[in-house]
């Protein structure tokens, strides 16, 4: 046999008993997420099964064939950390595998000595026991069939499996099940007695090739797997450096062998995150976004240069950190009537510079904001084509130009109550002085009454020197000057 | 006055309700108002209303959209003659396509209004042209231009426009603030309803909402000092509002129609009426009585005056033409209701009942001293022959004479909250989870209140019970944290009740002879061939306007089934003439063998049946009134059924009550026995009583009630009625205000009930035939019923493709052959192509039908898993046919046959089971419980050898369950009907029991119960039980069960 499939049985609920331990013969099951009283079972127990529990079964219909049925919620966290043990688990059996899903790895036996299958299973299986999940090994001449057989609970005959344990399981498409079910097959045996044109010609190629697969005359290739800290490193400075010259010059080095790697697997570099921990115990972390996937080590480093100069260090740095995150290398050329950036990374460099200068945040496209509120204005973020976001254009109520003064300039004015709103009579402080010739308004606005509400009543009003201004009146009381008409 | 107000009824463009804004015009000091909504006159009927209880005027308008190039054109109807116009133009508007430039629609009566939003972006020259246009379409008299001030930048310079364009037209300007809503405080609805109206949130709406508050209802005073620069423009407004003040809703000219000469076509006059309804009813007194008494004389004639006097003989005779097309066209039919007092009804055959022999009062129907119209609710099957009914309606008034009355579709807690939180940006899941929380009963028990309170979700989260509310709101994700917890809060109890969209009433209908649509707008329903009012039936009666019910009914639609069979069969029955005192027919119904029958098929009704013993039609109609929520609130069940038994003296709460409580033996059971009794006790007049009838028809009205028991209270007071009297006449009205029933009603009933049960004695075959053609109905599943016609000696064969029809269809007086209309997911073109090709020529192969009809793949499918195809030859079982019929046959000469090997395994009997269940939701095949009883080796207890054993024998018995019942009254106690192989067992499950296993009663189809044996009154055998458990039934069949109704 050149293949084993190593499957852990209901993983998101047998990693929630391990990890309470809960003994094997109590009945358990986990939940779907949602209203509990419309909830169903989603994965059960050996234990629950001989109760008539069934993945599928409604929880109060669980519960009214096995009171002590224990209920579990979904708990990503421990799902997450239980697939972390087993991929490691895996990984310190073969060189060379396959994720085929959470649950269940394809392992290459062709690279491994060993003295018998048997003792191979056994042995496996008692080294996983740390893991307390439970384990079912299938050996295959093929990966699929090893698959099938890994799914079997007793290790036995890959053709004895279930229809139904096929379908639940999600693994190889099965989209006649129904047809399999009124046309009374029970396990995969029973699909491999049909005729297999027959077969083909009734249901279609998927049910073929499940035909083959059975019979092994399906043979495919593993998409063998790669850890994501792949392209990540650490380095730890000894003795502590106070500089980040040392830093550079390491992560130069480091940079080239992470982008070796990821060229290896055809993949170019997205993102660049940083840690430095320094000696007080406090840390730095930062993530680079590149403008464009690059493999290029150099621009890495401009990157990074670039940013370390924005950095402050409130002590020495004892470690650092690097991972690229990968994505798929950027295959489009230049488009003939696009005008792009010839170098998108140094744009994005002299943006981070940009950034470190005016602050985070103050950087962008402005735009204003669809909104009544006066002066509202959003920042977008620059994008290396200068696409500017789409945005509905506010036109002013008055055709006059409007000098706004950035902040407003608080200013008394006295006024007087009239109905609902105050009108103003003269400006009492501020640049422009004096009585009021005319006043048109109030302009009363308000909005975001569901959060953070704001309201204020504007007036033009013309002085005595026949200058425009525009006032605003907040409560409670509070009078801005907002601009001059020209 | 306020010309340009929109009311929530111009949904999604108004905050407040019609009767909102008139109070709070009256409040300001307004002498009139004018609703002007969204392309209707939908909140007119209630502003109208709420002005004549506040005494000033509600002036009718609408606003129109897209009409003359305009973006909105408000028009105002100055007489009821623009009213009708303006009706006629909107009905034309929803109804007819491109109806955009007013061409060929009269107009006269109307004044036209130009707002700053007639036009998008309006400057000079199109203000000038749409001006000129209305000019030209309405008159120079009848165009104005209203001014808005709403404070906000750039209105003035449009407002100078308007005023230069009136002054160069010479058009009156007036003022307006164009409110669509009636306080400040509800601009927060408004701008949820923008949200709603443009599918966005209130972070993404941007500019789309208002820019301020201020488009509220202004006093007359703040709207002065809006235009103080222009004071004429108020004083124009004045007078305009004077001038369509002389029309209002009261004059609408709504006439109910009058019958016409089925000679000549032309209408008849009043007199004409009255002589063709008396010989009408002469006609038919004389095919319905041989020798007419001298009661029914006097009754008949006391009747035709009354009618004639009201004027009500057109009615009477539309009515009766709906009845006889109806009968014409072989559709069942009967009237419902207080209409069963009349023996005028009954001598047209609008009704069954022959009030004089039952007792029946006709005042309770109709007197002079009621001035409204008499209400005829008539029973048709249902379905399309009810449809026919309908559409004979619309046909005979057509065009546009007819109309089903609005439902007025309001926002609901979970409707409320689930826009609500959408428009606040909170994602669905939320909304879901509140849903879920209102469904649960764990919410409901946080808030649990006296009974009456559950009746309704509106009654878990009233306005004054934010902390509940709040509560759940928390639960479904939302923390009061939360800086739109409150604002979500109050935009929830203010949309709560709103109008959210128009549906129509389930049967209702409004007709007219010269037009409905000069009534009210009409506008399409949302099924086809099919017009709604603008308007509800409340809405309708406030004014006057005449509703007919054509309601729908199940057992009719199954009974005019069995008929036709009968007929076909050449045993024809008539309904009308079948004897009311057949003692096959009693025996039935005091063994309480009526599954399937009507209203008295429940497990409640089959429990009393054997107590009640009724012996006669009477006794039936008390059967079918007493198993009814307000008897059993009322504690009147046993009261009854105790007398009965003459376990308990009768007596009569008061002597003067004996006359009025003789014949249901002292119990007040019937609503004319309530009335009855105030009128005697406390000397309520014949209006008064109607006024105690509508209080308790009023279903959750307290306040009504309580002002009527007040009332009565008083009166009783006055007479010196014992308090010990007083309280239990209180007692008996208020049981019934939950659920009143008439003893007409009750009748009526009965008599259907009585039918059905006949059938089901004398034409067993032809009954549940009628009964499988007509699901879904009644309270059991078609496989409870085909099991009771098994034991009824009635069988049924499997669904055939070489002898199935569509329907299922009767063979002979033992045996019913299934149709193709039992097969889920068989589409109708082909169930009919398959006869079709069948009536050419028989199918000789698979491939043959294969061939001929073209199934599709899920159909061949279905057919094949069913064993449809199993009498077509070379086909030797269900699997078999699976894999046959799976391909299809090559259309090529030369292609070498299919291969005839056998590869599927044949279906086990459980195997075949699961799949009718699955496919058809029965079986014809032997009962579960059989096939679980075969491979037992448990000596069970079954439902036939209940009938053997004594009281209080331990037990232990399976089944499937076919209903779940545990009514409110029942104190906790649950009631199960399980079925096997041999017939029904009933069980009893105390309280604490039910508690101990609850999940198992909810969940499981199958159970194993163990308990003793309880013989009831009437010689019942119950199940008193102490445990359950599942029974081990493989697979889950997929079956029905009638659960907690």
């Amino acid at each position: 046999m050149n293949y084993a499939a190593l499957h852990f049985r209901d993983l998101p609920l047998s990693c929630l008993l391990a990890r309470d331990g809960t003994p094997p013969d109590q009945p358990a099951a986990l939940l779907s997420t949602g209203e509990r009283e419309k909830s169903h079972l989603t994965a059960v127990n050996l234990a629950a099964r001989q109760f008539g529990i069934h993945p599928g079964l409604r929880t109060t219909r669980g519960l009214a064939r096995c009171a002590d049925l224990l209920l579990l919620d979904p708990d990503p966290t421990t799902e997450k950390s239980a697939q972390a043990e087993t991929l490691a688990f895996v990984d310190s059996l073969v060189p060379d595998f396959e994720l085929t899903t959470p649950e269940t790895h394809l392992l290459d036996l062709s690279t491994l000595l060993m003295a018998s299958e048997e003792d191979w299973v056994a042995q496996t299986i008692d080294s996983s026991t740390y893991l307390s999940l439970p384990l079912q090994i299938g050996l295959g001449i093929t990966p699929d069939l090893a698959h099938l057989a890994s799914l079997c609970p007793r290790q036995s005959d890959p053709l004895s499996l279930k229809i139904a344990d096929l379908f639940l399981s999600k693994t190889f498409p099965l989209p006649h099940a129904h047809v399999l079910q009124l046309w009374g097959l029970q396990t995969l045996s029973d699909l491999a007695r049909l005729p297999r044109q027959g077969l083909a010609e009734r249901l279609g190629s998927n049910l073929a090739r499940l035909h083959d697969i059975a019979h092994g005359k399906h043979h495919r290739l593993l998409k063998l797997y790669r850890a994501k800290d792949h392209y990540r490193v650490t380095h730890t400075f000894e003795p502590p450096v106070d500089s980040h010259e040392p830093l550079l010059f390491m992560a130069k080095r480091l940079l080239q062998t992470l982008c070796n790697r990821l060229e290896h697997h055809q993949r170019a570099a997205a993102e660049l995150r940083l840690t430095l921990a320094f000696d007080n115990g406090a840390a730095h972390t930062r993530k680079l976004v590149l403008s464009e996937p690059t493999l290029s080590p150099d621009a890495l480093l401009r990157s990074l240069h670039t940013h370390l100069d924005t950095v402050k260090a409130p002590a020495s740095m004892g470690e650092f950190h690097l991972e690229l995150i990968p994505t798929l290398p950027r295959h489009a050329q230049h488009q003939l009537f696009q005008r792009g950036l010839k170098d998108p990374n140094e744009f994005a460099d002299t943006l981070r510079r940009l950034s470190g200068i005016v602050g985070p945040g103050r950087l962008g496209i402005p735009h204003q904001l669809d909104t009544h509120r006066p002066d509202v204005i959003s920042l977008s973020p620059i994008t290396p084509d200068f696409q500017t976001p789409l945005v509905p254009e506010i036109h002013p109520a008055s055709h006059l130009p409007l000098k706004r003064q950035r902040p407003p300039i608080p200013i008394n004015v006295a006024s007087e109550k009239r109905g609902h709103y105050q009108y103003p009579l003269a400006l009492l402080t501020g640049p422009h002085q004096g009585p009021i010739r005319h006043a048109r308004g109030p302009f009363p606005l308000s909005g975001s009454w569901w959060e953070n509400g704001w309201q204020q009543a504007q007036w033009d009003v013309e002085l005595d020197d026949s200058l425009l201004i525009q006032l605003a009146f907040l409560t409670p009381g509070k009078w801005h000057l907002t601009g001059i008409y020209a | 006055m306020e010309l340009l107000a929109k009311s929530n009824f111009s949904f999604l463009r108004g905050a407040s309700s019609p009767e909102s804004l008139v109070q709070r015009a009256a409040a300001l000091g307004h002498h009139s108002i004018a609703l002007v909504d969204h392309m209707g006159f939908y909140g007119s009927a209630r502003a109208h209303a709420e002005a004549k209880k506040v005494g000033i005027k509600a002036i009718t308008g609408a606003t129109l959209e897209s009409v003359l190039g305009f973006h909105q054109l408000t028009i105002l109807n100055k007489s009821r003659s623009g009213y009708q116009n303006l009706s006629r133009l909107l009905t034309s508007l929803h109804c007819e396509q491109n109806v955009n430039n007013l061409s060929g629609h009269d107009l006269n009566g109307n004044h036209a209004i130009l707002t700053p939003e007639s036009l998008h972006n309006p400057t000079k020259e199109s203000l000038l042209r749409a001006a000129k246009k209305l000019l030209d379409h309405f008159g120079p008299d009848n165009v104005s231009i209203a001014l808005f001030h709403h404070f906000r930048r750039g209105e003035e310079k449009t407002n100078r426009l308007l005023r230069d364009l009136g002054g160069f037209l010479k058009i009156p300007i007036i003022a307006s603030n164009s409110p669509t809503y009636s306080q400040r405080s509800d601009r927060l609805l408004a701008d949820a309803f923008t949200c709603l109206r443009e599918h966005k949130t209130l972070d993404d709406s941007g500019r789309f909402l208002e820019c301020n508050g201020e488009r509220f209802l202004k006093s007359p005073k703040e709207i002065h000092n809006l235009f103080i620069t222009h004071p004429q423009v108020a004083n124009n407004a004045q007078a305009l509002s004077e001038e369509c003040s002389d029309f209002s809703l009261e004059n609408l000219g709504y006439r109910f129609p009058s019958y016409r000469d089925p000679n000549t076509g032309k209408l008849f006059t009043g007199h004409e009426q009255c002589e063709y309804l008396r010989h009408t009813v002469e006609r038919g007194l004389k095919k319905k009585f041989l020798n007419l008494s001298k009661k029914h004389r006097q009754q008949i004639d006391q009747e035709l005056i009354t009618i004639e006097k009201l004027g009500f003989s057109g009615y009477f005779l539309i009515v009766w033409d709906l009845v006889r097309f109806a009968r014409s066209q072989g559709i069942l039919c009967q009237g419902r209701g207080s209409a069963a007092n009349s023996l005028v009804c009954y001598a047209i055959g609008v009704t069954s009942v022959d009030p004089v022999e039952s007792g029946l009062l006709f005042e309770r129907f109709l007197s002079e001293n009621r001035q409204s119209w008499p209400d005829i609710d008539i029973d048709f099957p249902s379905g399309d022959r009810r449809e026919a009914v309908i559409q004979y309606v619309f046909q005979k008034y057509a065009p546009r004479g007819a109309a089903m009355t609005a439902n007025v579709i309001t926002y609901k807690p979970r409707s409320a909250f689930r826009e609500m939180s959408k428009i606040l940006g909170f994602p669905e899941s939320i909304a879901d989870r509140f849903t879920d929380l209102c469904a649960s009963p764990k919410v409901h028990d946080a808030s649990r209140e006296p009974a009456s309170d559950e009746l309704s979700m509106s009654n878990y989260y009233p306005g004054d019970k934010v902390v509940e509310l709040a509560g759940t709101i928390e639960r479904s994700g939302i923390p009061p944290s939360h800086p739109r917890f409150e604002p979500l809060l109050k935009l929830y109890h203010a949309v709560l009740h709103c109008p959210r969209h128009l549906g129509q009433h389930s049967g209702g209908m409004v007709f007219c002879d010269d037009g409905l649509d000069h009534v009210v707008p009409l506008q399409p329903a949302a099924m086809e061939n099919r017009t709604v009012l603008q308007w509800d039936k409340d809405d309708c009666e406030d004014l006057g306007i005449v509703k007919v019910d054509l309601l729908g009914l199940g057992m009719l639609a199954a009974m005019e089934d069995a008929l036709k069979i009968c007929e076909r069969r050449g045993r024809p029955v008539n309904l009308a003439k079948i004897p009311k005192n057949d003692p096959a027919t009693y025996d039935l119904l005091c063994r309480a063998d009526t599954v399937g029958t009507f209203q008295v098929e429940s497990r409640a009704q089959m429990a009393t049946l054997p107590i009640m013993q009724p012996r006669c039609f009477y006794d039936l109609a008390v059967e079918v009134a007493i198993i009814r929520p307000g008897p059993i609130v009322g504690d009147l069940v046993h009261p009854y059924l105790n007398r009965r038994t003459k376990r308990e003296q009768i007596e009569y709460i008061h002597p003067d009550f004996e006359p009025i409580l003789k014949r249901t033996l002292g119990v007040p059971l019937f609503q004319e026995q309530v009335l009855r009794m105030a009128m005697v006790i406390a000397g309520f007049t014949g209006v008064e009583a109607d006024f105690l009838r509508k209080a308790m028809s009023f279903k959750k009205s307290d306040e009504r009630m309580n002002a009527i028991v007040q009332k009565l209270k008083t009166r009783m007071n006055e007479r010196r009625v014992s308090p010990g009297v007083q309280q239990r006449v209180i007692d008996s009205i208020g049981s019934f205000s939950l659920y009143g029933f008439p003893e007409s009603h009750a009748i009526s009933f009965a008599l259907i009930a009585y039918a059905s049960c006949w059938l089901k004695v004398h034409r067993p075959a032809e009954f549940y035939c009628g009964l499988i053609n007509n699901q879904p109905m009644g309270f059991y599943s078609v496989n409870t019923l085909m099991q009771d016609a098994k034991r009824h000696g009635v069988r049924t064969k499997p669904i055939s493709i070489v002898h199935s029809m569509i329907s299922t269809e009767v063979i002979d007086d033992h045996l019913l052959r299934l149709g193709f209309h039992r097969l889920k997911g068989l589409r109708q073109n082909t169930m009919e192509h398959i006869v079709e090709e069948r009536s050419k020529s028989a199918f000789s192969s698979l491939e043959d039908f294969l061939r001929r009809v073209r199934p599709n793949v899920k159909e061949r499918r279905l057919l094949a898993a069913a064993g449809a195809l199993n009498d077509l030859p070379e086909v030797e079982h269900r699997r078999d046919a699976l894999w046959q019929a799976e391909q299809l046959p090559l259309d090529d000469l030369f292609a070498a046959p299919p291969p005839t090997e056998k590869v599927l395994e044949m279906m086990t009997p459980a195997e075949r089971l699961n799949t009718d269940f699955a496919l058809q939701g029965s079986t014809t095949g032997p009962h579960p419980m059989r096939l679980w009883r075969r491979d037992q080796d448990l000596n069970l207890t079954t439902s036939a050898s209940l009938f053997e054993m004594p009281h209080g024998k331990p037990l232990v018995i399976a089944g499937l369950v076919i209903c779940r019942q545990r009514p409110g009254t029942a104190k906790g106690h649950c009631f199960i009907s399980l079925e096997d192989e041999f017939g029904i067992a009933n069980l009893f499950i105390p309280r604490k029991t039910f508690h101990a296993y609850k999940l198992i009663i909810v969940s499981e189809s199958f159970l194993l119960v163990q308990g003793r044996l309880q013989i009831t009154e009437g010689r019942q055998p119950t199940v008193y039980v102490t445990s359950i458990q599942p029974l081990g039934v493989s697979g889950d069949l997929a079956t029905v069960s009638h659960d907690f109704h």
